[in-house]
């Protein structure tokens, strides 16, 4: 039979076509694995790196803004078990052998003998006796190895900064949380093959690739200031009694956190005691209604407006004032107060009447410069932004409510942060607690502190007349009066704000938040500290009284502890003569 | 140069492609191991000498060529026939000769590919006994010869390419369907036979392990869940070139040789496997056009026995590589790791080039039928 050229023409296609559909096939099956069944043959391909090792990489410290270590990680043993490699008739003995060794469930030890798995815990952070006794016990298939523990040599200073590492060592809070991926480093790994049981077969058939061990991280908390912030919150907590409280220490001119603290503290150690609640750092995660302390903001931006001058004068209605529709009350009766006084003794009807001379945009537009409402962008993880509405939201009583700092809410750390405006002439500036990059043992430094980031706020005259006459006043003879310090002349404010409701409108009546934030010294500023303290329950409540003297004292044992050089009486008397005569305002 | 004009850029360039994209792989690799730059360098040489081949292959009519086809054959069936007594014993293998007086090694079964082929076109080009069964046992035996000599090394991968190259030869030769169906029948039923008699225990574990790879994953089936690890792993875009996987890395995998499409799918992802894929397909639908359109039956024959070994080898090697196919050891053309078998593949390409750039007038008696 002769085929026609036809037939063989199509013959070959037909050779062609069927590798053609060969080609199809593969890449239909290539689509299938890779990208249809993708996610469930990954997994199975993450099992089967039970062939390799991980290699930790260590764990960076975490270092105070003078190289001072405050985490650092340690090697701890944990005794480990193949159960494969266990022979079925020795499990019994096995278990009861670790059970009295280690002091574990001696049932829950047989259970993971029983499984079928290359690996199983039987305890985790052991102590050195205990691992040696196991090692000694030579059991088969039981290995010690040695695994990292996180340390925090001062203890429970400075923990709700910090934070602290799960059991699997990383970060759950805190700069621990933050800056977990620099810390941690990149873990390596070691392949090996291994036999039917699991044992790995070592040899040359072993590939390493090593692990990147994690940077240190170095603060811009100075530990020293950080601990005298702790014993006085302690003695808050004693006194007072309250249910939290928190104290932050700014550096004006850079924004660094000096100190940041929360009352009660706990164990980052053994952080699982505490609940977790109380982990939380309130200085940056909680805000509350400043009150009083949030008068000077308002006020400033007035001042600078000329809408007031600091002699202008408001009547005080001996302390009953009806705006709005609302009664207007003050702690005493005042009649007539200058816009200074005002400030120093704290009046709420005679703020309300310069806030309704501002008007809802002005005081708006002051209060996200100085900014509140927005986070404050710190190195910190859960930061709130606070409460700040734009004027569109504003209700009838808003107006006379703001200056007075309700219908608002900051964080601690905003607090502190705004009355830096005051201290450094005018900056709103970007608070930071990061101090820098350093090598994991912390001899070398790789990156500095994040620039410092500045946005004017308020014109540098309206700034130090706020910082040296008003806010100096309110330490001076006002609410603060009782705790000016000998040598450092400090200004401030003092806030008492009643607690909101949770979950529904209106204050809870009897429940304060004490608040006072100080500038010190005056003359240059070095430090501004402000320390809150919710519902204070030892008798007391008002914030000249309960957080008022805490800041004094860190004030005053900081400034020693630094020998920043007391100002003695003549010159104490030539730095009021100064804020006699306050630069003159131009008339209207 | 008439031959010029003809010549087809982008079947060579398609080559020239996958051997980048290989070496390119080979290195990503194995640049962690000690030897570092010594694979990637190796097989770009052996690239160079690949086109070197290539142009002096092609640069000859493939008459000339033709007429070597059976002297050629006789010299490599004599070369298998002395690796059992000369051969290198490697891998539980003997497959490589060395050249006397000199250190160069070959494996005389990479060039029986090719010498086998030109034998069969230049049987078959004039062959008109095809419409009976009888007609078929030259050929066969032909193809069989060196094919249980290669069986004998053992080297069952490289043993069955030559079916497929066969078969597309008979087939577009002429041979009848009926007959055809014959063979592959009397070939199934001697499978058995291979499988107790003719495979050692090592090549039936590849089997089996196809079949289920967990029967003994640390053994005969570790390299395929190595390989679907590293593949399905790779996902849509891959992990990145010369990520360094663990699955790749582990001394043992060959992922620059047999496996280097599983490395490829790894680190390029399902990208990487489709461009493979892809540039595949152009070299194939080039080569089969080039069969297709020639009129002169030696040419033809011989491109399509080419194209179907390569082709088969291609599906062969990725197909493992995706538990499609039970794991033979053959290597992805112009794209693997190794000396003889990319020299091969170059000159299988010469060859069709050559026979793509020069049309004959048709020879074969009643051709024109």
């Amino acid at each position: 039979m002769e085929h026609s050229r036809g037939t063989l023409d199509v013959r070959r296609g037909y050779v062609h076509l069927l590798f053609l559909a060969g080609f199809i096939a593969l890449g239909v099956r290539l689509a299938v694995i890779q990208v249809w069944d993708h996610e469930w043959l990954s997994g199975k391909a993450r099992e089967m790196q039970n062939a390799t090792l991980r290699l930790e990489p260590q764990r960076g410290m975490i270092l105070d803004r003078e190289g001072r270590a405050l985490a650092v990680t340690m090697a701890s043993s944990s005794v480990t078990v193949n159960p494969r490699a266990v022979p079925a008739d020795e499990r019994a003995a096995v278990a009861s052998r670790l059970a009295r060794l280690l002091k574990v469930n001696e049932a829950e030890v047989l259970e993971k003998l029983g499984q079928s798995r290359y690996f199983a815990w039987i305890k985790r952070k052991a102590t050195e006796a205990e691992a040696d006794a196991v090692r000694q016990a030579k059991l088969p298939g039981v290995t010690i190895v040695t695994e990292s523990v996180r340390r925090y040599p001062y203890g429970r200073s400075l923990c709700h900064v910090l934070g602290y590492v799960g059991v699997d060592g990383h970060g759950l809070e805190g700069i621990e949380a933050e800056f977990d991926a620099t810390l941690a480093g990149t873990p390596g790994e070691e392949f090996v093959r291994r036999d039917g049981l699991g044992r790995t077969m070592g040899g040359p058939d072993v590939w390493v690739k090593p692990a990147v061990h994690g940077r240190s991280v170095s603060l811009t908390v100075d530990i020293r200031i950080q601990q005298i912030v702790e014993e006085e919150l302690a003695a808050i907590g004693d006194k007072h009694k309250p249910e939290t409280a928190a104290a932050v220490v700014m550096d004006p001119w850079t924004g660094d956190v000096l100190a940041m603290a929360c009352w009660p503290p706990f164990d980052p150690e053994n952080y699982k005691a505490t609940p977790e609640a109380q982990r939380r750092n309130m200085a940056v995660a909680v805000c509350l209604e400043p009150g009083s302390t949030f008068k000077p903001f308002v006020a400033a931006g007035a001042l600078e407006q000329r809408l007031v001058r600091p002699e202008t004068m408001f009547d005080c209605h001996n302390g009953v004032y009806v705006m709005g529709g609302r009664t207007l009350h003050d702690v005493h009766e005042y009649g007539m107060l200058s816009v200074r006084d005002i400030i120093v003794y704290s009046s709420n009807i005679g703020m309300a009447q310069i806030g309704a001379l501002m008007g809802p945009e002005m005081i708006y537009a002051y209060l996200r410069a100085y900014g509140f409402g927005r986070k404050t962008g710190i190195e910190l993880p859960g930061e709130t932004a606070g409460l700040l509405h734009p004027p569109k939201a504003w209700g009838k009583l808003t107006i006379s409510s703001v200056p007075m700092g309700q219908e608002v809410a900051v964080s601690p750390l905003q607090l502190t942060a705004g009355f830096c405006v005051f201290a450094n002439g005018g900056w709103r500036i970007k608070p930071r607690v990061l101090g820098g990059l350093w090598d994991t043992e912390g001899r070398r430094r790789l990156q500095g502190p994040p620039a410092p980031v500045f946005e004017r706020a308020l014109q540098e005259s309206t700034a130090r007349l706020m910082c040296h006459d008003l806010l100096a006043g309110v330490v001076a003879r006002g609410t603060a009066r009782s705790v000016a310090i000998e040598g450092y002349p400090m200004a401030g404010k003092t806030g008492t704000a009643q607690l909101t409701r949770e979950g529904a409108r209106g204050y809870e009546p009897g429940t304060y938040a004490a608040a006072f934030v100080g500038i010190a010294p005056v003359e240059t500023p070095r430090y501004v500290i402000g320390v809150v303290c919710r519902k204070p329950s030892g008798g007391s409540y008002y914030g000249g009284v309960v957080s008022a003297p805490a800041v004094a004292k860190i004030a005053e044992r900081t400034l020693s502890m630094f020998r920043v050089p007391r100002v003695t009486a003549g010159e104490e008397e030539r730095t009021v003569a100064l804020k006699d005569a306050p630069p003159p305002a131009r008339r209207r | 140069m008439r031959g010029l004009k003809d010549f087809d850029w982008t079947l060579l360039l398609t080559v020239l492609l996958l051997s980048a994209l290989g070496t390119a792989f080979i290195w990503s690799t194995t640049h962690w191991t000690p030897v570092r730059d010594a694979y990637p360098g190796q097989q770009l040489r052996w690239i160079a000498v690949g086109l070197l081949a290539l142009i002096v292959v092609a640069g000859v009519d493939y008459g000339r060529w033709a007429e070597l086809s059976y002297p050629g054959y006789a010299v490599i069936v004599g070369a298998l026939a002395l690796v059992p007594l000369f051969g290198i014993q490697a891998n539980n293998a003997q497959r490589w000769l060395q050249l006397p007086g000199t250190g160069m090694q070959f494996q005389p079964s990479e060039l029986a590919k090719v010498a086998v082929v030109m034998a069969l076109a230049r049987h078959l080009r004039y062959a008109k006994r095809l419409d009976r069964f009888s007609g078929l046992l030259p050929p066969l035996a032909l193809a069989g010869i060196p094919m249980g000599l290669i069986l004998a090394q053992p080297d069952l991968g490289t043993a069955l390419v030559f079916v497929p190259a066969l078969g597309a030869m008979l087939f577009v030769a002429g041979a009848r369907l009926r007959h055809l169906g014959y063979l592959a029948a009397a070939g199934a039923a001697a499978a058995p036979v291979v499988w107790f008699f003719g495979m050692g225990p090592g090549q039936r574990g590849r089997i089996t392990s196809f079949i289920n790879p967990e029967a003994d994953p640390f053994g005969a089936g570790w390299h395929l869940r190595q390989s679907m690890a590293a593949v399905a792993s790779g996902g849509a875009t891959g992990e990145g070139f010369s990520s360094g996987a663990p699955v790749l890395l582990t001394r043992g995998f060959a992922g620059h040789t047999d496996f280097i499409f599983a490395t490829i799918a790894h680190e390029w992802g399902f990208v990487g496997g489709v461009t493979v894929l892809l540039l595949l397909f152009l070299f194939f639908s080039r080569g089969f056009e080039i069969a297709r359109s020639s009129r002169e039956p030696y040419g033809r024959l011989l491109t399509t026995g080419l194209m179907a070994m390569l082709a088969f080898q291609s599906v062969v090697n990725i197909g493992m590589t995706l538990r499609l196919c039970p794991i033979t050891g053959v290597t992805l053309p112009f794209v693997s790791y190794g000396g003889t078998s990319l020299l091969v593949c170059f000159v299988m390409a010469a060859l069709t080039l050559n026979v793509g750039m020069r049309r004959k007038p048709v020879l074969a008696p009643g051709a024109l039928g």
